[in-house]
């Protein structure tokens, strides 16, 4: 007895020494303890050079260039751009249109001539003029360097020319987008001289001066000498945190004090008085392509049926969490030229979108909740991607509206979109191509119009090569250099694409920035490239 | 004898109880199968109707475990995703208790060289990790129910291939199945007559403890995006879909997240309860019977001790 006594107190004390063991070492383990995450020093003090902010991103483009941010370097200059390393000769402002940054003036003396006048007393952090010959050289630089071979072609440069701070461009045939070209974070204007790794020695003219750069974030600290302004913090650190949820966390925390491209589904946490989120409707849009060669959708009817029969603003209020625009044709509204002011769209009504399919001869016969034709139901291939998270979300609610007017709808998402060459071929059977992208990166609507219904686009067109009052658009739009000409076109190309029922552009995306409260001077801007500034500020 | 009386009412105690504990996991587990086969007359809501007004709308009379971002009812589509995730399961576990069984039963019956090639290329699919090899395999195949299944099935066969082997040259050379090849049995008889009815104690016994890990690994592949594809209802793609808003709407991840928990623990309890009834010789050792060992080790060595002679 008194053997099993003794055998029972000692299993007992081997358990609780084992379970001791495994909570000690569980509250050793985790990012959260604050030996190795201290809280930022952050607080506002007398000398700015102490003041830090920490910034969380979804999207920095280091992670993907080998952890650089050398503007030639793929989108690494996106990176070079949002954290105030390097600038442009000329920018976007809120509404889109082209404004002067580096350059204090451009002006076109001919059509195949734009002079720019660089600002006085412009350094690279090296202490360097910025003058006409270093903005040469680095926009020669960045031609020569950069695998973006389609965007650097489509400058048309013929040749540059340099006098004290005029630069002289001269293309090659009239290009009335060159400004808004010279605006893509690409041309970042770096001082050429300095063999840079990307890493630690990519020289700009910005508010801030890189320290280093990896695949996680960078570093970067205050710009005493910029022509431009004061900054007002010391030391920025961007940190690449990839996952929505892990970012969301972190701001929760305080391991970071803002946050870029945070999960739609997070924001509403941050809508308490501790935090601030700015939102930007942007020209990122969800677009559907109808094929008119299809055997459903050859009736302009039924596209126009499909087009009423979505429920536009019940998907951005659910699913988007209300950041998002609803949507006419590829432009939003703040693109006050040739955006959604300007234009209409089927609006949403059930009723409209049955009658529309009944007049196309198709009604439910059979009582099976489908509509038919000929003793066969209607069911549409619908193709998309999963890499944009809105995408999916999108395919499955117009799934379901569609159930609702009687159309069966196949999903068929991969993990990238499909081969838009076998598309335009059909030799992959499809109804519809559902597609999201920046349809105004370079603020100029006819790259967006052209790819997606023009003769030649790059996505699947599904037969508007076919209808010459809308390639008539875009072939106009293309030679015209008058800017108020170039949008009439731009309009008149969208609403026939939708008049015609062979484009339904959904919505156009909220892009979204949340801080903690002390955070200022850090907005989110339509074109999503503006980001740290000269004016960011944090004070606890 | 009073201590042998003991000894044996405790014994038909331990059956009884085991019996008990076999029947009510039983019961359970048909439970789970009667929601996979009769789910979709059973589901009080269309699984798959939207209504994005009721966008992760929260547990209500209306709609007891809540709503998905879709406004779809959450228990219908629990009660619909069990189907998916049991007959999937169900029809895994089958394809490789069958295929890797026929694998070892031939090696080990044949021998030779046949027997080498054989578990060589069990030994190669052995060695990979398990659900990295998985998930590799279903990104090839593009993700989808039956790309998860195959995925899952490829790396999971070769473990009753390596148990019907060693029970086959266990029994190969016993006396009856010398005496059924002397009255002339051919090797299909010999198979299946002789050897596979009596190796499949322990076949059936992994199955059946397979069978809550196999839910886990396609669970765990639709959480990555590589198995159902929305809008299947699915426990790991409901979970994966609904991840971003745990900390908005918990009901939308807790209800197939405790589906999952709970049908795996049905199974796996009633794989350990098949175990002990049928393969008595893989006794389940406790902590007692651990230091009951260590106890005689140590008496071993103290009687050596005193008795060096």
């Amino acid at each position: 007895m008194k053997k099993q006594k003794s055998t029972k107190v000692l299993a007992l004390m081997a358990v609780l020494a084992l379970g001791t063991g495994m909570v000690a070492s569980f509250a050793g383990c985790g990012e959260g303890s604050t030996e190795s995450n201290p809280t930022p020093v952050t607080s506002g003090g007398a000398n700015t050079a102490d003041k830090k902010m920490v910034y969380g991103s979804a999207a920095y483009a280091g992670a993907i260039y080998d952890g650089g941010v050398d503007p030639a370097m793929g989108y690494a200059g996106w990176s070079t751009y949002r954290y105030a390393i390097g600038e442009c000769l000329v920018t976007f402002n809120e509404n889109m249109e082209v404004e002067p940054w580096l350059a204090k003036s451009f002006t076109k003396s001919d059509d195949k001539t734009w002079v720019f006048e660089i600002n006085d007393g412009v350094k690279f952090h090296n202490g360097n003029a910025c003058d006409g010959a270093a903005v040469k050289a680095s926009l020669e630089r960045c031609m020569q360097k950069s695998d973006r071979t389609a965007d650097v072609n489509n400058l048309l440069i013929d040749k540059i020319e340099a006098s004290g701070n005029t630069v002289t461009i001269t293309t090659k045939e009239p290009n009335p987008i060159l400004g808004n070209l010279l605006c893509d974070p690409l041309f970042c204007i770096v001082d050429a001289s300095v063999e840079t790794d990307g890493h630690t020695n990519v020289i700009g003219t910005g508010a801030y001066k890189l320290v280093s750069a990896s695949d996680e974030g960078c570093t970067v600290v205050a710009n005493q000498s910029y022509w431009n302004g004061t900054p007002k913090m010391g030391t920025i650190e961007v940190k690449s945190i990839t996952d929505g949820d892990t970012l969301t966390m972190a701001l929760q925390n305080g391991e970071i004090d803002a946050a870029q491209e945070l999960p739609l589904a997070s924001l509403n946490l941050f809508s308490g008085d501790q935090y601030s989120i700015s939102t930007s409707a942007t020209s990122r849009s969800s677009n559907m392509v109808l094929n008119t060669r299809s055997k459903y959708l050859s009736d302009k009817n039924v596209r126009l049926a499909i087009a009423h029969g979505i429920d536009k603003q019940d998907f951005i209020d659910a699913l988007m969490y209300g950041y998002g625009e609803l949507a006419h044709g590829f432009f939003p509204q703040k693109f006050s030229a040739f955006g959604d002011s300007k234009l209409t769209s089927p609006e949403f009504n059930v009723e409209k979108a049955k009658e529309l399919l009944k007049q196309a001869g198709w009604e439910d016969t059979d009582g099976d909740g489908f509509v038919d034709k000929d003793g066969e139901n209607m069911k549409l291939q619908y193709y998309t991607y999963s890499s944009r998270q809105d995408l999916p979300l999108l395919a499955q609610a117009f799934q379901s509206d569609m159930k609702d007017i009687g159309i069966d709808v196949e999903l068929n998402i991969g993990e990238t979109g499909p081969d838009q060459d076998a598309l335009k071929k059909d030799s992959i059977q499809w109804d519809i191509n559902v597609w999201q992208m920046v349809t105004a990166p370079n603020g100029d609507p006819l790259y967006m119009i052209d790819s997606a219904v023009g003769r030649d686009g790059y996505y699947a067109t599904g037969g508007t090569e076919n209808d010459t009052e809308l390639q008539g658009y875009i072939d106009a739009l293309r030679k015209e250099t008058d800017t108020a000409k170039r949008a009439e076109l731009a309009v008149q190309a969208q609403q026939k694409a939708i008049d015609e029922g062979y484009l339904i552009v959904a919505f156009h995306k909220e892009q979204s920035l949340a801080m903690k409260k002390g955070v200022t001077g850090l907005s989110q801007h339509p074109t999503d490239q503006h980001e740290i500034n000269v004016d960011t500020d944090f004070n606890k | 004898m009073r201590d042998d009386s003991l000894a044996v009412k405790n014994k038909k105690l331990k059956k009884d109880r085991t019996m008990l504990k076999l029947g009510v996991l039983l019961l359970l587990a048909l439970g789970v199968v009667f929601v996979a086969i009769f789910g979709q007359w059973i589901t009080p809501a269309d699984p798959y109707a939207q209504d994005l007004k009721q966008s992760y709308a929260g547990p209500s009379a209306e709609h007891l475990f809540g709503c998905d971002q879709f406004g779809r009812d959450l228990l219908s589509r629990v009660i619909t995703g069990t189907q998916t995730t049991i007959f999937s399961a169900f029809v895994l576990v089958a394809g490789i208790c069958i295929l890797g069984t026929l694998v070892g039963v031939i090696a080990g019956y044949v021998g030779g060289w046949l027997d080498s090639v054989l578990m060589r290329i069990s030994d190669i699919f052995l060695a990979f990790p398990e659900m990295v090899f998985a998930i590799a395999v279903a990104g090839v195949i593009q993700g989808g129910v039956w790309a998860a299944v195959i995925a899952v099935g490829l790396i999971a066969w070769p473990r009753y291939a390596r148990i019907a082997r060693s029970q086959v040259l266990a029994m190969k050379h016993n006396t009856y199945m010398s005496a059924a090849k002397l009255s002339g049995c051919r090797w299909y008889q010999m198979v299946f007559v002789h050897v596979l009815p009596n190796i499949l104690g322990p076949i059936v016994v992994t199955a059946a403890l397979d069978i809550g890990a196999m839910i886990m690994n396609l669970a765990g592949l639709s959480f990555l995006g590589l198995g159902a594809k929305p809008p299947i209802a699915e426990w790991g793609s409901m979970m994966s879909e609904s991840r971003s808003s745990l900390q908005q709407a918990p009901w939308a991840i807790l209800a197939p997240g405790l589906a999952i928990f709970i049908t795996v623990l049905i199974f796996n309890l009633l794989g350990d309860t098949v175990r002990d009834m049928l393969d008595p010789k893989q006794k389940r050792r406790t902590i007692k019977d651990g230091f009951d060992k260590m106890k005689k080790l140590v008496r071993g060595e103290k009687r050596a001790e005193e008795n060096p002679a």
